[in-house]
């Protein structure tokens, strides 16, 4: 069974229309819901709560349909929003202990379980100060720590690397990948940032204009290049490799960052041709892998085909 | 180096949940409980009421007794008698100190929530709109009632145990309903108010000032009404007055003070519809914030 299903479901805010026609099936594991701002992210995740109500289609999530049976999800489901959640006049704990108490704990299982989810989130001490007194990384951590409160097996992030720092953002993915990997909860991740997407889900899903414009699992989208490969020799050989693959008329250039020859490779060679080329030249090959599509270019053609221009900055 | 060097346990989920607005009242209580200012104004309630226990020892035990040299004294000053109009001062001075409380207290119930992002967390959880508004409307409620019914309750019930004689139980029984009448008279379109100004501005401050300003508006216009048009019946369009009327009958006050000739259950009645439009405004918003579209 899907943990997530849409069936052509529209959503509009008056005449815009920001979700248009989705069918999906969203299954275990990590899922990356990729797209530049305003492409219908947060209201696909608002949606799956039953916040916004589809002008048509179906949604359902662990077999509940929405809006109908929208408590029975978010009894079982963790929610972090993206904008910056605070608490100010209470401290993490007694918000995480009110937090439980939503969910029927009794109030001593709530302040048990905001204890291990505070300290799960590493937010050791600090969880007594009042949240006014919190930077953007630690009420980051209790949003996601009052997402984890109640033990779902389905969590929606929106954006959680929102406004943090290199260290901070590293931690929080960290966190994220061992939710994932040993709590084995199906992750919903919203998020603009490719490489947040790119580091933790197993499948990503891009959306542009309310639309689907390419889904797929994240090995498969970025999968290796057929004939394209990144070539390193040893130093003082590239001067005759370059002159060997232009003899044979095989196309080629230099990586501008790591100095690489990423050469092409016409259709009836291999990567055999290749290292014969160079025995026959005397160049000592040193590193040779395959070239693969990142999931930059793969957004990008995607936008592209569609026929929409990005109108992303962060991407 | 991970942050996470330890997990947590796993939930298999609570019992079915109701009644879920308790906690969102209890946690509003919980947060008004630490504030100082709120702690300043319970006090001061406080002070009344044991001044006004003072005032029931002297009349019931120090007045009542016929060896106590102060007996005759106490009993010709007016000040130390005990009647409907003690309990009904008592609640009306209350009242004001009740209406500041309940301005300190609710007006960032809810825009504060609002300010912080706060409904996107709560309505994420099992909680619906309507646990939502009744806990708030609670918390304010429990505050209000406490400050005026609740102590008058306790007054009545010394003024019954001390007083000699048991004829004054059934006065008490009377003052009794009167005060929880007259509280909740007040408390609840104060409650709602006060929340619907909060759902309705994006500041404390800002909720706080609005109320003042209507209910001095309301007032002035029901003032204006009634000399322009010479009619006295126009002041019932005021609030306070309005719940004033509704006091002084349910107290049977021998001297009222409030000269409307209207029978008291219309000014009830524009209480209560008052409410009513406050509640219907203030769950459309809420339930906005929950069900967006």
């Amino acid at each position: 069974m899907s943990f997530v299903s849409l069936d052509n479901l529209v959503v509009e805010y008056g005449d815009f229309r920001a979700l248009d026609g989705l069918t999906l099936e969203i299954d275990s594991g990590a899922v990356g819901l990729l797209g530049p701002n305003g492409a219908g992210k947060s209201t696909l995740l608002k949606t799956l709560l039953g916040f916004l109500r589809p002008r048509s289609g179906t949604v359902s999530v662990m077999g509940f349909r929405l809006p109908e049976q929208a408590l029975e999800v978010r009894r079982r489901m963790g929610y972090m929003p993206e904008k910056e959640v605070s608490s100010p006049r209470v401290s993490a704990v007694s918000f995480l202990a009110y937090c439980g108490r939503m969910f029927g704990m009794t109030r001593s299982d709530a302040l048990e379980r905001a204890h291990e989810v505070l300290n799960y989130v590493g937010l050791g001490e600090a969880r007594y100060r009042l949240m006014q007194e919190y930077s953007t990384g630690m009420l980051q951590r209790v949003k996601l720590a009052q997402a984890l409160i109640h033990d779902p097996k389905l969590l929606f992030l929106d954006e959680p690397t929102n406004g943090l720092d290199p260290d901070g953002r590293l931690e929080m993915l960290a966190l994220i990948q061992d939710i994932v990997a040993r709590r084995k909860v199906t992750v919903l991740l919203s998020s603009h940032l490719l490489p947040d997407v790119q580091q933790v889900c197993q499948y990503v899903i891009m959306l542009n204009r309310g639309k689907v414009i390419r889904h797929g699992p994240l090995e498969e989208l970025i999968r290796p290049l057929d004939r394209r490969y990144e070539i390193g020799v040893r130093p003082g050989d590239e001067q005759k490799l370059e002159s060997a693959v232009s003899g044979v008329g095989w196309s080629f250039h230099r990586h501008p960052g790591n100095g690489y020859f990423v050469v092409d490779l016409p259709e009836k060679a291999g990567c055999q041709d290749l290292f014969r080329l160079a025995l026959n030249v005397g160049v000592q090959i040193r590193h040779c892998v395959p070239v693969r599509t990142t999931l930059e270019s793969v957004f990008l053609d995607s936008l592209e085909e569609t026929g929409t221009e990005s109108m992303h900055a962060g991407i | 180096m991970p942050v996470f060097e330890q997990t947590y346990r796993s939930f298999e989920g609570g019992p079915p949940l109701r009644w879920r607005w308790r906690f969102v009242a209890a946690q509003e209580l919980r947060v008004l409980a630490v504030s100082r200012v709120f702690k300043f104004l319970v006090f001061l309630g406080g002070l009344h009421y044991l001044f006004r226990v003072l005032q029931i020892v002297a009349y019931d035990i120090v007045a009542q007794d016929p060896n106590n040299p102060l007996a005759p004294l106490l009993r010709q000053a007016d000040m130390f008698y005990i009647s409907g109009q003690t309990f009904y001062d008592f609640i009306n001075f209350q009242l004001s100190l009740m209406f500041v409380t309940l301005l300190y207290a609710g007006s960032g119930m809810i825009c504060n929530d609002i300010r912080n992002n706060l409904p996107e967390i709560y309505f994420s959880k099992p909680l619906r709109w309507y646990d939502y508004l009744l806990g708030k409307f609670l918390a304010l409620f429990l505050v209000g009632f406490f400050l005026t019914a609740v102590m008058a309750l306790l007054l009545i019930l010394q003024h019954a145990l001390m007083s000699p004689s048991w004829k004054v139980v059934g006065d008490c029984l009377n003052w009794a309903g009167g005060s929880l009448g007259y509280a909740a008279a007040a408390v609840v379109p104060a409650s709602l108010f006060i929340l619907l100004c909060s759902s309705l501005v994006n500041g404390q401050n800002y909720a706080a000032i609005t109320v003042i300003m209507a209910l001095i508006a309301n007032t002035a216009l029901a003032a204006m009404f009634a000399e322009t048009l010479r009619y006295q019946n126009w002041f019932l369009f005021s609030l306070p007055v309005a719940v004033g009327h509704v006091g002084e009958k349910l107290f049977r006050l021998a001297r009222p003070q409030i000269a409307l000739t209207v029978p008291w259950t219309w000014s009830l009645l524009y209480v209560a519809v008052f409410s009513l439009l406050c509640l219907l405004w203030l769950a459309f918003r809420i339930r906005k914030m929950e069900v967006a579209t």
